[in-house]
């Protein structure tokens, strides 16, 4: 027997390692015989001789390939394997949603550079404003408030400029939040959020949506100096009054 | 020169796995949280639903699966202080998807509070779930009237509500939770002519039937499924 | 007494890593320099016993390169592997402190 055959023998064993583990073994094997010549080599031993007493030396092959084989039971390596998979599944779903990534980076962005949504014609006065109010696990951020006329009305309206987001960046945003403001005038009139509109993320199907925004519009009179911000639902609630930017001319 | 060291880390088959497993961990928790998709846990879904729906941690308190719209549908009837919701979700190729739901606000002192889930699956299926939770103990039972809108009769004006039959629920049924009593009550659309839109009207009774508390146009929605 | 938990020959191999790491060829060397060749073991059945350790994770592998030039995988002693060889040495000790107490006591018996 030489040592390949040597080797060959062990690897016969090792039924339940992998081709990489298997190489593993062997080139430790051989190594090791590598050595062991060496050594022999260097006390004055002729080289058929130096490998046969490594031979002898080394033991039984079946029997070193036996034992090594129960080393790797099978348990570890399907766990690693299914791990793996999934990484890999992960990451397919990650590229084939692209889209999607770009909403959770608008939640994002939104919290340093708020959209701001103006829809006045014209606007008599503006303020902004940096208030965030925690609504449950979102937050609601007041952006704007302006005074003006939208076009469609003779009064004058105030607008107030909303933004909405998950307390934890990228997180989901309840659709309520925005859903569900109301803007009251001093005279107590207000109107369910129709002029509210949600921006591009919110998704159908999926209903991830990240970020909202849009504004809510009141009637107001001249000497009107402040409208309020209410909410009341699933057990949040609040009551703010904003103050209207300047002086509202007649 | 400094004299390069290679040393390469052998890893055995157990370190090798523990750190795949904890970095598929990572990445399993990060891409369904930012993208949505590939949820391997129905939980998971309903925890997404609540975000969406804004009701924050709910406790389940019932599970029903409804084939008439999916095989895998799986309707959880979950509730918190404040709020008692229906949510659903169903196994697809993407993972477990949301189903959407129905939250029921509660915040707001009553005896009472109902909702209503309409499912409806084209060419498969309806069902029609009506659920709420009752804080009052004397109610005993409590009925849901399937009513619909009746066209005005000839020459009259005004339409008006019609029952074409009444559920009924009884106390011993409920789901006890912190002292709070859930219902929920399952309809299919074969008991009703369903060409006419039901408004389930939810009433409730205490021992000696003495209506207690009526709920009309109850809070609900409709989910239709592709 | 207790059982002993752990192979003669794993226990050698762990207390031959406290002292640094080496690979196979290099303990067996040792091995028998240390036990003046009182130990004779068949070398190639060392490497059940190393990757048997490795499993158990008292070792860690690593390759590199070896004093003689080439690539070798050495093993290296864990902290869980170091904390198992201070209980295996204690069991040992007194294991073998019992035997010899007996051994010691039958010396005043039996003799001529």
């Amino acid at each position: 027997m030489d040592r390949k055959e040597f080797t060959g023998q062990v690897l016969a064993q090792l039924r339940r390692l992998t081709p990489e583990e298997q190489d593993a073994v062997r080139r430790e094997l051989e190594d090791h015989m590598e050595d062991r010549i060496e050594g022999l080599l260097e006390l004055g031993w002729s080289p058929e001789t130096a490998e046969e007493r490594t031979l002898a030396a080394m033991g039984a092959p079946e029997e070193i390939g036996r034992e090594l084989d129960k080393q790797y039971p099978p348990g570890w390596l399907w766990l690693g394997r299914a791990a793996f998979l999934l990484t890999t599944v992960m990451c397919i779903f990650a590229v084939l949603s692209l889209g999607v990534w770009g909403f959770a980076i608008d939640s994002i962005t939104a919290r340093f550079f708020p959209p701001v949504t103006e829809t006045l014609n014209k606007t008599e006065a503006s303020m902004p404003l940096n208030i965030r109010i925690p609504v449950g696990n979102d937050i609601l951020r007041v952006c704007q408030i302006s005074v003006g006329w939208d076009g469609k009305r003779v009064d004058q309206v105030a607008e107030v400029s909303l933004c909405s987001y998950d307390r934890i960046p990228g997180g989901i945003v309840a659709s309520q939040v925005l859903g569900r403001v109301l803007l009251r005038n001093q005279r107590g009139e207000t109107r369910w959020n129709d002029d509210v509109r949600f921006s591009m993320g919110t998704i159908s199907g999926g209903g991830h949506a990240k970020c909202q925004y849009g504004s809510a519009i009141i009637p107001i009179q001249p000497g009107d100096t402040y409208v309020t911000l209410e909410y009341d639902y699933l057990g949040e609630s609040f009551f703010i009054e904003l103050p209207l930017p300047e002086e509202v001319a007649p | 020169m400094k004299k390069k060291e290679s040393v390469v880390k052998l890893l055995s088959r157990r370190r090798l796995a523990v750190r795949r497993i904890l970095i598929a961990s990572a990445v399993y928790v990060l891409i369904t949280y930012f993208v949505g998709f590939g949820i391997l846990f129905p939980r998971q879904s309903l925890y997404m639903n609540e975000e969406l729906m804004g009701t924050g941690r709910t406790h389940v308190i019932a599970r029903y699966t409804a084939p008439e719209i999916y095989k895998t549908l799986q309707i959880y009837f979950s509730e918190n202080e404040h709020v008692t919701m229906l949510s659903g979700t169903h196994l697809t190729y993407l993972g477990w998807m949301n189903a959407f739901g129905v939250p029921v606000d509660c915040s707001k002192e009553a005896p009472m509070y109902a909702g209503q889930w309409w499912l409806y699956r084209q060419d498969k299926g309806y069902v029609l779930y009506i659920f709420g939770r009752v804080d009052d103990p004397e109610i005993a039972y409590v009925e849901v009237e399937m009513q619909y809108e009746a066209p005005p009769p000839p020459g009259g004006q005004g339409s008006y509500r019609l029952t074409t039959h009444t559920v009924s629920s009884q106390r011993s049924e409920w789901i006890e939770k912190n002292g709070r009593s859930y219902f929920l009550i399952r309809e299919l659309p074969e008991e009703w002519p369903y060409e006419f839109s039901i408004y389930p009207a939810v009433v409730g009774y205490n021992a000696d039937g003495t209506e207690v508390i009526r709920l009309e146009d109850i809070e609900g929605a409709s989910s239709y499924y592709g | 007494m207790k059982k002993k938990t752990m192979e003669h020959t794993q226990l050698l191999v762990l207390s031959l890593l406290a002292g640094e790491d080496m690979y196979g060829y290099q303990m067996i060397v040792e091995l028998a320099r240390r036990s003046n060749h009182t130990f004779d073991m068949k070398e190639g059945t060392l490497y059940p016993v190393l990757h048997a350790l490795e499993k158990a994770g008292y070792v860690e592998a690593y390759q590199q390169e070896a004093p003689t030039g080439r690539t070798r995988k050495y093993y290296h002693l864990t902290r869980k592997g170091g904390s198992a060889l201070r209980t295996e040495r204690e069991e040992w000790r007194r294991y073998s402190g019992a035997v010899n107490a007996v051994l010691e006591a039958s010396l005043g018996l039996g003799t001529a």
